[in-house]
């Protein structure tokens, strides 16, 4: 009994150390929100990217065709030259795999490895108890000290985890407001009543106005009922691809706002100071520390002998 | 977007794309004899806008590259992280080692 009290200030202080860095269910559904924005941005802006070539393309086309210049290869070269398209597409792919490892992170692939560690310690112990005091612990002692071996395992790897996610989330966060900045002003803006725009939405307009001109100049000179037909369906065909480029481009924008701030609540759901603002996280660690104890309290109790 | 919140970048592409928005408009509304001198304008208007923002694209490319570079470094944490808490019932394997062998010692220990 001597030893009890020793051991118990021991195991709480270690308990509460590592009670704090745990990570709650909440925080988990915060990962799993950040991983589904990060793909939603990941398609909105390879898709916008792609488009906005397309367009420049189109756009290359349409002036070769007006000026009746001779084709050259030089009259088309992409918006974008190779590293400016990388670095966008690079950064893409290290954003899902940034995702990815969050997901990896809490996903719990730990505890049944731990569950098989602590069976095969507690048979050790069990040996080697029996060995020295030449009696054999009990099932149920060897079943407490395997909980006892699984549940301070289990907390140190959540700890672990909690410390990893802590510190990564904190550092990326910076660069993930730096990544939306920059892809926002890509993307550009649309102000109604100045007519002001910018980034890819105000290359986007001046091209689709520019080959509607064309088409406007084209449809006053043709000759024919069906020629102008013809005419009147590639504006109509225009008018709609503009509007489904513009629209993603909008979206796209406004998904990479909502994505910032779930990756910035994520953060501020680890700091330290959060991770006990509500409630119920505070209770899940409390209880979760209460329960260890006392399985290291029933423990020791039946190596004694006194848990009658 | 106010143009207050605008780089210097930006406020140039904001108006240049007023300036080539209100040329088309000045084209649609042209008399027929003004129709293809207003048209020209507009289009170099658009054209200007178009090489602006290809120029702001490509400026950006660097910053682009910074912000991966610091990614993958959190990507390589995040992948050490998962397999130091792998390591953990290494660790608890290891005692049940350490656990074992001293049994077997205490079973040839001459005195016992």
């Amino acid at each position: 009994m001597k030893c009890l009290p020793k051991i118990t200030r021991v195991i709480l202080l270690l308990a509460s150390l590592v009670g704090g860095g745990c990570v709650s269910e909440g925080q988990k559904n915060q990962i799993s929100k950040f991983s589904a924005a990060t793909s939603v941005v990941i398609d909105g802006s390879q898709h916008a990217l792609a488009l906005a070539q397309e367009s420049e393309l189109e756009n290359q086309i349409d002036e070769v065709v007006q000026n009746e210049k001779e084709l050259r290869p030089m009259f088309f070269t992409p918006l974008l030259d190779k590293d400016a398209i990388d670095a966008r597409l690079e950064i893409l792919d290290s954003l899902q795999l940034y995702a990815d490892g969050l997901l990896a992170l809490i996903k719990d692939d730990e505890s049944a490895e731990i569950a098989e560690a602590a069976q095969e310690l507690s048979d050790s112990a069990s040996a080697l108890v029996g060995r020295l005091s030449e009696s054999q612990l009990s099932d149920k002692e060897k079943t407490i000290l395997g909980q006892v071996v699984f549940g301070i395992g289990s907390t140190v790897v959540e700890a672990m985890r909690g410390a990893a996610l802590r510190k990564t989330v904190s550092v990326v966060d910076t660069n993930i407001q730096i990544f939306v900045d920059l892809m926002q002003k890509d993307l550009g803006t649309y102000d109604k009543p100045t007519k002001q725009r910018t980034g890819l939405r105000a290359k986007i307009f001046t091209e689709y106005q520019s080959r509607e001109a064309t088409l406007s100049t084209a449809f006053k000179a043709a000759p024919t009922a069906e020629k102008k037909d013809k005419i009147v369906r590639n504006y109509i065909s225009l008018l709609k691809q503009y509007e489904a480029v513009d629209g993603l481009i909008s979206e796209t924008h406004q998904s990479l706002g909502y994505f910032a701030s779930t990756h910035t609540s994520l953060k501020e759901s680890l700091d330290f100071w959060n991770v006990f603002g509500s409630f119920d996280a505070l209770k899940d660690q409390v209880d979760t520390m209460a329960k260890h104890v006392k399985k290291i309290r029933d423990y020791q109790k039946s190596l004694k002998g006194d848990d009658k | 977007m106010s143009t207050s919140k605008m780089t210097a970048r930006e406020v140039v592409i904001a108006k240049a794309s007023q300036a080539a928005a209100i040329a088309y408009e000045v084209y649609d509304n042209a008399p027929s004899d003004m129709r293809e001198i207003t048209l020209k304008m507009a289009r170099k208007a658009g054209k200007y806008v178009q090489v602006l923002v290809a120029k702001d694209f490509n400026a950006r490319t660097e910053e682009y590259q910074t912000v991966s570079d610091n990614l993958d470094q959190a990507i390589e944490y995040l992948k050490k992280a998962k397999k130091n808490m792998e390591k953990v019932a290494e660790v608890i394997e290891v005692l049940a080692k350490i656990a074992d062998t001293i049994m077997k010692i205490i079973e040839k220990w001459p005195f016992a």
